[in-house]
């Protein structure tokens, strides 16, 4: 008699079957659940799926953890790529560099381009004395006050365009840029893209004050990875010096003043500041006011140029301080009197005959 | 039937006989799945209660800034996938190569463009689509982003072949912009000086939207005189109100802005020995500056030209600011 299953299969398959079973019903458990969009109304699907993470004991989620707590540094990301998109070749490369201070809060960022890229023209973008400046490869510097919610900071920091990660295995201790550092690797799993791309990558953060020092990844993809068309590699060098060291940015010569930081009186109304002037209304009279500023605008550290220009219905006062200037113009109308404020730089200033 | 040569060879360890075809292949089956799901290494982190969601962010520049007619503003999209743990996302892990569609709810009061986008790393701010929003009449509308997630990111290969997702993920997210009816508010404080003596010249006009980013409007200027000493003597200038056009014209971000002064009469009231009373026509340099669309101010050289004895230097501030229209 013939069986259909021998003893020595039937005993395979009593193994095997509680394994496959325990497959099945791991990844039903991890099955993508969709809720069904409401007829008219779009919302968002969630997902609800595992994701496999890398082996190791090291989780790192959020780039920027510890940045904060620097009292200065300058951030370098140099992003590459280098692949086809449509079948055709494609490479370019980026270069962001922040400057970032604390006190006073200052910042600096200028990127530069090379490539295939719709624009390569050079940016610079800077934050200082509550005025946010921009100038775009031949253009003029464009001044406003900094807004809500659009800070560079917020925005543009290079360490937040890199994923954190999960699972990273541990490699040593190494100096980098100057500070003691943990040194960890990874792969694709460390950013849940298994069968979606290949990555390896390391990564080195500060052993005391856990920032990240420098980054490096390179990651591999097609479509899946990229979207339609475009399949290479992309890579990304980042790397933190010049920690809590003192650094200074500078603005291009054609840059506005920053925001105007002089004292205002009391009873000032109708008040406009915005990055290199400030003006405003006041009901005390024109002698009271030059004589209020004559007095306290010294104390900021500025110094008188020449003689004050006072008569009875106007009254100019020119002010320096290393390469800005300051000018007070008050006009009196026997109604109000008009306060405006000036900062500019030296090469702005008309010598007073 | 068919036969295999080698798998007979290969199993002939486990049976007395050449083993069926099909118990060749449900063992290789079996065999495939089980070393599959041993050999996956239990995740360090595995969310176990948490569940992993992809969001949609747009973001618009400029953050709270007035936004007004003829104004162009960015946006920036950004899809992201993200671990959820009681409702707060975190390890947020940028998604590139996702196609967002853009556009206004109220296409009257702006347009967006481009249609279609992609999240790329080479954009503007890395990992999003770029879209622009053209300012055009004033009122509210929301802009709507639909981004279309592939499938490879919500499971592994695996998971695609055992139980296949339903397709694409779509994610939503909007902005509402509120385009105002603007207008400009031009000031100027002219000073000038000559042989000590000071003359000041203020102005505060405005300039309001003919089309087409073009602006026009006049204003009165006012003039302070002086007192001009010569020795024990002196003498007291006075200048009457002029009056200045203005010109405005939007290029892309920046408002370039004309003032033009007509002349304005200088009296001079003699008050020393054989000191004669005197009229004089004072010509104002025009200005021309260029500002942000948003307002800004500029310091530029200013001179009064008059043919026989008040020709000044001086210089000019020009404040420009935005405004809306009542």
């Amino acid at each position: 008699m013939t069986h259909i299953f021998s003893k020595r299969w039937a005993i395979i398959l009593l193994i095997l079957t509680p394994m496959l079973v325990s497959l099945a019903c791991k990844f039903q458990a991890g099955a993508p659940s969709t809720t069904a969009p409401a007829t008219d109304t779009p919302e968002s699907e969630v997902l609800t799926f595992e994701v496999l993470f890398g082996p190791g004991p090291f989780d790192f989620p959020d780039t920027k953890s510890g940045l904060s707590d620097l009292t200065s540094y300058k951030a370098t990301l140099v992003m590459s790529f280098d692949g086809t998109e449509a079948g055709q070749p494609q490479q370019w490369s980026k270069t962001y560099v922040m400057l970032a201070a604390k006190e006073p809060a200052t910042r600096q960022l200028t990127i530069e381009k090379t490539g295939n890229l719709s624009d390569l023209d050079a940016v610079f973008m800077a934050e200082s004395d509550g005025a946010a400046y921009e100038q775009r490869e031949g253009n003029d510097c464009i001044a406003a006050v900094i807004e809500e919610g659009n800070s560079l900071s917020e925005r543009l920091e290079p360490i937040g365009f890199m994923n954190g990660v999960i699972g990273a295995d541990e490699a040593g201790n190494e100096t980098v840029n100057d500070m003691a550092a943990n040194h960890y690797t990874f792969d694709e799993r460390a950013f849940g893209q298994l069968d979606i791309a290949q990555s390896t990558g390391e990564l080195w953060v500060a052993s005391d004050g856990g920032y990240v020092v420098k980054y490096l990844l390179t990651t591999k993809g097609n479509a899946d990875y990229f979207g339609e068309g475009i399949e290479g590699t992309i890579t990304w060098d980042y790397e933190l010096t010049e920690i809590n060291q003192p650094l200074t940015i500078t603005l291009p010569d054609n840059c506005p003043g920053g925001m105007v930081n002089a004292p205002l009186l009391a009873d000032a109304s109708n008040i406009l500041n915005m990055p290199g002037i400030l003006t405003y209304d006041t009901a005390t009279s024109l002698a009271d006011t030059a004589a209020f500023y004559q007095q306290e605008i010294p104390k900021l550290g500025w110094e008188l140029v020449g003689e004050p220009s006072l008569t009875d219905s106007s009254a100019l006062l020119d002010y320096t301080q290393g390469d800005k200037t300051l000018t007070i113009i008050i006009t009196s109308d026997n109604i109000k009197t008009t306060v405006n404020m000036m900062l500019g730089k030296s090469q702005d200033t008309v010598p007073l005959p | 039937m068919f036969r295999n040569s080698h798998n007979s060879i290969s199993l002939s360890a486990f049976t007395d006989k050449p083993a069926p075809r099909w118990h060749i292949v449900i063992l290789a089956v079996l065999l495939a799945l089980s070393f599959g799901s041993a050999v996956q290494t239990p995740p360090l982190a595995q969310a176990a209660g948490a569940e992993k969601r992809f969001f949609i962010e747009a973001k618009k520049d400029g953050g709270t800034a007035t936004i007004c007619v003829g104004d162009l503003v960015s946006i920036h999209v950004r899809v992201v996938r993200a671990q959820v743990r009681s409702g707060v996302p975190f390890n947020v892990e940028t998604i590139p190569g996702v196609r967002v569609l853009g556009s206004a709810d109220f296409p009257n009061v702006g347009q967006v463009t481009p249609r279609e986008s992609r999240t790329m790393w080479n954009s503007d701010v890395p990992g999003s689509a770029n879209f622009v929003f053209h300012a055009e009449n004033p009122g509210t509308t929301s802009i709507s982003f639909q981004g279309r997630v592939n499938p490879s990111w919500g499971a592994s290969i695996l998971e695609r072949l055992i139980n296949p997702p339903s397709g694409w993920t779509s994610v939503f997210d909007s902005v509402d912009v509120t385009v105002q009816d603007c207008s400009y508010k031009v000031s100027t404080i002219s000073h000038f000086s000559a042989q000590g003596v000071p003359l000041v010249a203020t102005m505060d006009g405005k300039m309001k939207s003919d089309g087409d980013g073009h602006y026009t409007g006049s204003a009165t200027v006012n003039w302070v005189g002086a007192i001009a000493v010569a020795g024990d003597c002196s003498s007291v200038i006075t200048v009457d109100s002029s009056k200045v056009e203005l010109f405005g014209e939007l290029d892309d971000d920046w408002l370039i802005v004309d003032v033009t002064y007509l002349p304005a009469v200088l009296t001079n009231i003699g008050g020393c020995p054989g000191g004669v009373n005197d009229k004089a026509l004072l010509n104002l340099d025009p200005v021309t500056v260029s500002v942000p669309a948003s307002g800004g101010a500029k310091r530029p050289n200013q001179e009064i030209h008059e043919p026989t004895f008040y020709s000044m230097s001086g210089f000019v501030v020009i404040t420009v600011t935005r405004v809306t229209q009542e």
